[in-house]
C-alpha cells in the first residue's frame, strides 16, 4: 500500500491496481506489535543506525542499501504521523522511542504495542483518498505474464467466480510478505505462504539469501502467537527452569536486548541442556514482565496482556509467560537492487518479499516496519517513473497467456480427473520436514534430508486432487495454489542452506560453527531449473563498515 | 480508491429479516421496552395537559378531574405509567453516562459520578414538587 | 476410552448445487484449548475440503474470522470450544450480509461505507514532512485512541438491527471511524465529515440499541461514538445559527 500511494503521488495519470488475495486490512503487517526503528534523537545518528543494522546482519547486508534505508527512515515515520498514525508520545507531544534488540540507542517509534495494526490501518485509510488506486480484493495472482523478456502483467483468479483475469501493466510490484507457513511453528498468519517469491522464482528471477530464516525468541508454545520484543525492550527478563536470567552466559553485555538470532540459539541451548520447562507443546522458558508493574504493562504492553490472558489463561502481571523460539521472518527473498528492481525488467519487489539486502543474515527488531515504509515508497515511485516512460505492452499475447492459465487451473485443479493426494497431509509433512531440517540448528544431514523430502513432496503434489469443484469462492483451490508456492520456496530455503557451509546470523550449522568471510561473504542466489534450484553467489556490497567480528 | 464493478456470476443469498426481530434476544427485548416506555412518558404529559385544561375551566372542572383521578382504574393506570416512566428514566440515565464526556483538568469524570448527579437531580426535583403538592 | 469429540452444525451455501443455505453436521476432536476456528480447520483438512470460510492471523487482530457462533457474532479465532462443550455449536455466516458461499459474506458494502466517511487526515494547512511531526501530547492521543482500535471485523454490523432492516445505514464501525478522525487534533475536516455523517442514513438512523458496543471484541464502543457525534453535530448546528460568523473548534 505504501508503494501504491507513492506511485499515485508521482502522477495521477497512472492507474494503479492493488491486487490482493485478502482485503487490505487483513495483511499480516496488522499483527506487528513492537515498533518501527528510525534515527531521530539527538543522541542518535543514521550512521549509528546503519552500524547497528549491519552488525546485526552479521555483515551480510548490502551497506549501500542500509545507508539509504537509515537516511530515509525518519522521514517515512514522520510521513505516517502526518497521515494520522497514532504514535505514542512523550509528554511534550513528540513521538516517543523505546529500546529494542540489537540497537545501541532507543530508536524504536511505537504505537502502544499494536504498531503494525495502526500503521496498516493508517496506510489503508489514507490510500482510500486516491482515485487512481483501484483495488481488486480477493484476487489470487497465479502467474506473472512475461512478454519479450519483460514482465508485462499478471494473471489473477477472481475468487468470486474462479475466473482468471488478465492484468496488463507497465510495472508489477510484488509485496506479498513472508513464508512462515512452510514451517509448522510460526508467528505468521495462514496467508503467509511465499506467493510473491514463488511467482518470481517460477518466472526465472533468482531468490536471494533464502536460508536465512529468523527465529523470534519469544513465541507462545502451541499457537506460535508472537510475544513482542517490546516486552523485553520495556524491561522483561528471560528465565530458565532454575530461575536464572540465563542470557548472562551467552550475551552478558546486552542480555534480553541482544539480537534475535543469538537469543533464539541461547534458548535452544538451554533446552538442550535440560534447563527448560516441559509442556504439552514442547519445552519453553519464561518471559517475566511481572516486575514492570500494572501501570507500565497497561500503557505500553496492553495487547500482550490481552493475548496472554486469552490464549494462555494467565495474567502476565502475576505469572511469567511461557515462550520458545518461533519462525517469524524471512530475511531472504526476491533479488532486488536498492530501488526495488529485479533482474526481470518491469518486475519490482519490496518489503519482506524482497531481499535488497538490507537485513543480511539477521534482521534487527523494528527494522521491518521501517523497511516496508522506506522501500515501499522508493519502489513505488521508481516503478511509477519507469511506467511513465515505458510503452504499454501488447495486450493480445498476454490475454492468451491468461487464457492458458485459466486452462491450467481448470485442468489441474477444478476439473482434474484422478489424483490420490490431499492438501493437508502434504502440507503437514512439508512443515515437519522444514522444522526438522531447517531449524535453529542445522547440519549437512538434516538439510540433505530436507532437500530430499521437499523434492518427494513436490512429486506427490503433482498427484493432488481437491474435493471442492465449485467455482464460487473456492478456498480449497486457494489452499492448493498456496501449497504449490510453499513447496517452491521451501526447496530454495533448504538448497541454499545446504550449500552455505558456515554459520552466519540466523543460519547456524553444527558442522560449521564459524563464520567464513573468505568463502561466504556473499549472497546466495537460488534460480529455478527443472532439476531443482541452482545455487550461485554474489559479493556483498561493502562501503564504510569493513566486516569484523560480531561482538556485543 | 474504487472497487472494480463486476456483477457476481454466482448468486449471493440475501437473508430476510424477521418483522419481530425485537423479540428475538434479551438485549433486543430490553431495547424495545425502553422505546415503548417512552410512550408512557408521552401519555403522562397528556395527562398533565388535561390537568391544566381542567384547572383553566374553573373550580368545578378541577374538582371533577381530581375525583376522576381517584377512581380505582385510574390509580392502577397511574401506577403503570409511573413504573414505566421510572424504568425509562433509569435507562436514559444509563445511556447518558455513555454519551456525556466531561473533562476536568485533563482527566475524565467517572461515569458513576455522572449517574449519581442525574439521580440527585431527579430526587431534588421530586422533593421540590412533593413540597408544593403536599405541604404548600 | 474414546477421545472426546464435539459436534458442529455449520451453515453451508453452495449456489452451484442448492439455491438456499442448509446445515451440515460434523464431529471434531475436542481439546480444552481449541477455538472454533481450530474446529473449522479440522473439518476442512480432514472431513470436508469444500467448507469455505475466511481467516488469517488467528490472534484476534486481523478481523477476518467473524461469524455467528450460537447466534451471536464472534471472532472464531478467539472463541473457545470449552465455552460450549459438551453441547453442540452452531456456526453461521455473519448476519445482515449477503452470503457468497458457506461462511463467506459479501463485504463490499462495508468497504464502501468506510470510504465514504473520509477516514484520513484532512488538513486545510498542510505542514511539510520536513518540518517534523505534529505535536500531540498523550492526553490528546487518549481522546481518540479507543476509537482507532477497530479491526474492521463487522461484528457490530451483524449485531445492529438498524443495519439489518436498512442497508443504507452507514453503520457503527464507519461512524466510529469518522468520529475517531474528528477527535484527532491533527485533523481539520470535522465540517466535511459532518456533512457526510449527520444525515438520515448516518448518525440519525441510529436508535442507540447499543448491541454494537456489546459485541465489539476491541471495546471500541461505536454506540458511544455515534451518540457523541449526534451531540457534536447538534451543538455545531445550533452554534452556527447563534454565531453565524464562525466558532472555535468544539471540544467533543
Amino acid at each position: 500500500m505504501r508503494a501504491a500511494i507513492a506511485a499515485a503521488e508521482v502522477s495521477d495519470t497512472l492507474s494503479i491496481a492493488l491486487i490482493s488475495k485478502v482485503y487490505p486490512m487483513r495483511s499480516h503487517t496488522v499483527s506487528a506489535e513492537g515498533g518501527a526503528g528510525a534515527a531521530f534523537g539527538d543522541d542518535d545518528s543514521p550512521d549509528l543506525h546503519a552500524f547497528d543494522t549491519i552488525r546485526g546482519s552479521d555483515y551480510l547486508a548490502d551497506q549501500d542499501a542500509v545507508e539509504a534505508f537509515v537516511t530515509e527512515a525518519p522521514r517515512e515515520i514522520t510521513q505516517l504521523e502526518h497521515w494520522g498514525c497514532p504514535w505514542s508520545r512523550e509528554p511534550d507531544g513528540h513521538m516517543a522511542v523505546r529500546a529494542f534488540g540489537g540497537m545501541s540507542v532507543n530508536r524504536t517509534v511505537f504505537a502502544a504495542d499494536k504498531t503494525g495494526f495502526h500503521l496498516l490501518h493508517t496506510l489503508f485509510q489514507t490510500s482510500l483518498k486516491y482515485d487512481s488506486i483501484v483495488r481488486h480484493d480477493e484476487f489470487f495472482v497465479t502467474s506473472l505474464l512475461n512478454e519479450d523478456g519483460r514482465c508485462a502483467g499478471v494473471a489473477a483468479v477472481d475468487l468470486r467466480d474462479s475466473e482468471v483475469r488478465c492484468f496488463v501493466a507497465k510495472a508489477v510490484i510484488l509485496c506479498t510478505g513472508g513464508l512462515g507457513r512452510i514451517f509448522s511453528f510460526t508467528t505468521n498468519a495462514s496467508i503467509n505462504t511465499g506467493d510473491g517469491m514463488a511467482l518470481a522464482y517460477r518466472a526465472g528471477v533468482p531468490l536471494k539469501d533464502m536460508e536465512f530464516v529468523q527465529y523470534h525468541p519469544t513465541g507462545l508454545p502451541g499457537t506460535g502467537i508472537l510475544m513482542t520484543e517490546a516486552s523485553r525492550g520495556e524491561g522483561g527478563y528471560l528465565i530458565n527452569k532454575e530461575g536464572q536470567r540465563f542470557l548472562e552466559e551467552y550475551i552478558p553485555s546486552k542480555m534480553e536486548l541482544g539480537p534475535r538470532d543469538i537469543l533464539s540459539r541461547a534458548i535452544m541451548q538451554e533446552i538442550e541442556k535440560g534447563r527448560a520447562f516441559e509442556g504439552p507443546y514442547g519445552e519453553y522458558v519464561h518471559l517475566d514482565v511481572r516486575h514492570l508493574g500494572e501501570k507500565l504493562i497497561d500503557e505500553k504492553l496492553p495487547f500482550v496482556r490481552e493475548l496472554v490472558r486469552k490464549f494462555v489463561g494467565i495474567d502476565p502481571l502475576h505469572e511469567p509467560i511461557p515462550v520458545r523460539p518461533v519462525v517469524h521472518y524471512m530475511m531472504g527473498g526476491i533479488d532486488t537492487d536498492m530501488m526495488g528492481r529485479t533482474p526481470l525488467p518491469g518486475l519490482y519487489s519490496a518489503g519482506e518479499t524482497a531481499c535488497v539486502s538490507m537485513n543480511g543474515a539477521n534482521r534487527l527488531g523494528s527494522n521491518s516496519l521501517s523497511e516496508c515504509l522506506v522501500f515501499g515508497a522508493r519502489v513505488g515511485s521508481q516503478a511509477a517513473r519507469d511506467a511513465l516512460d515505458a510503452t504499454a505492452p501488447a495486450q493480445e499475447p498476454l490475454a492468451q497467456l491468461a487464457e492458458a492459465e485459466q486452462d491450467r487451473l481448470v485442468d489441474g485443479y477444478l476439473e482434474k480427473e484422478g489424483g490420490r493426494e490431499r492438501i493437508a497431509p502434504i502440507r503437514r509433512e512439508l512443515q515437519t520436514a522444514m522444522e526438522r531440517g531447517a531449524g535453529v540448528f542445522r547440519t549437512e544431514e538434516s538439510l540433505k534430508e530436507a532437500v530430499e523430502e521437499v523434492r518427494g513432496l513436490k512429486d506427490r503434489y503433482r498427484d493432488l486432487a481437491i474435493s471442492d469443484r465449485d467455482r464460487a469462492f473456492n478456498t480449497e483451490l486457494v489452499a492448493a495454489l498456496e501449497l504449490g508456492n510453499m513447496l517452491d520456496v521451501a526447496e530454495t530455503v533448504v538448497a541454499s542452506g545446504l550449500e552455505r557451509r558456515e554459520s552466519r546470523g540466523s543460519h547456524t550449522r553444527r558442522d560449521a560453527r564459524d563464520r567464513d568471510d573468505e568463502r561466504y561473504l556473499k549472497h546466495t542466489l537460488a534460480s529455478s531449473t527443472p532439476d531443482g534450484p541452482k545455487i550461485e553467489y554474489r559479493d556483498v556490497t561493502i562501503t564504510r563498515w569493513p566486516p569484523a567480528e560480531r561482538k556485543y | 480508491m474504487k472497487r472494480t464493478e463486476a456483477p457476481p456470476r454466482y448468486p449471493v443469498y440475501v437473508p430476510k429479516v424477521s418483522r419481530i426481530w425485537w423479540l428475538r434476544t434479551g438485549p433486543f427485548r430490553r431495547f424495545a421496552a425502553r422505546e415503548i416506555t417512552s410512550m408512557f412518558a408521552a401519555i403522562f404529559s397528556v395527562g398533565m395537559l388535561l390537568f391544566l385544561f381542567a384547572l383553566s375551566r374553573g373550580r368545578a372542572a378541577y374538582d371533577g378531574f381530581l375525583h376522576w383521578l381517584k377512581l380505582p382504574w385510574v390509580i392502577a393506570l397511574s401506577a403503570v405509567i409511573l413504573g414505566a416512566v421510572l424504568y425509562h428514566t433509569a435507562t436514559w440515565f444509563r445511556l447518558t453516562t455513555r454519551i456525556i464526556v466531561i473533562r476536568l483538568g485533563g482527566r475524565t469524570v467517572p461515569t458513576v459520578v455522572i449517574a449519581a448527579g442525574l439521580v440527585a437531580a431527579l430526587l431534588g426535583a421530586s422533593a421540590l414538587v412533593a413540597y408544593f403538592h403536599i405541604w404548600f | 476410552m474414546a477421545d472426546p469429540t464435539m459436534t458442529l452444525k455449520v451453515a453451508r451455501y453452495r449456489p452451484e448445487h442448492r439455491p438456499k443455505p442448509y446445515f451440515d453436521e460434523y464431529e471434531v476432536p475436542y481439546r480444552e484449548d481449541m477455538v472454533v476456528l481450530d474446529a473449522l480447520n479440522y473439518i476442512k483438512d480432514e472431513l470436508d475440503g469444500s467448507l469455505a470460510y475466511r481467516w488469517s492471523c488467528r490472534m484476534g487482530v486481523c478481523g477476518s474470522c467473524g461469524m455467528m457462533v450460537n447466534y451471536k457474532p464472534r471472532l472464531t479465532c478467539s472463541t473457545f470450544l470449552r465455552e460450549f462443550y459438551p453441547k453442540h455449536v452452531v456456526v453461521e455466516p455473519l448476519e445482515n450480509f449477503p452470503i457468497i458461499r458457506d461462511l463467506v459474506i459479501d463485504m463490499s458494502d462495508f468497504m464502501e461505507k468506510l470510504r465514504t466517511v473520509k477516514p484520513w487526515i484532512i488538513r486545510t494547512d498542510e505542514h511539510s514532512v520536513d518540518e517534523g511531526e505534529y505535536l500531540q501530547p498523550p492526553e490528546q492521543v487518549d481522546r481518540y485512541k479507543q476509537f482507532s482500535m477497530c479491526i474492521n471485523c463487522m461484528l457490530c454490523y451483524a449485531a445492529c438491527p438498524v443495519y439489518a432492516k436498512d442497508q443504507e445505514f452507514i453503520g457503527p464501525a464507519a461512524l466510529a471511524l469518522a468520529y475517531r478522525y474528528n477527535l484527532d487534533t491533527r485533523d481539520q475536516g470535522q465540517d466535511e465529515r459532518q456533512q457526510i455523517v449527520a444525515v438520515d442514513w448516518g448518525i440519525w438512523d441510529c436508535t442507540f440499541v447499543g448491541e454494537c458496543s456489546v459485541v465489539c471484541p476491541k471495546d471500541v464502543d461505536p454506540a458511544a461514538a455515534i451518540q457523541r457525534s449526534k451531540v457534536a453535530a447538534t451543538t455545531k448546528s445550533m452554534m452556527s445559527m447563534l454565531l453565524p460568523f464562525g466558532v472555535e473548534r468544539e471540544e467533543d
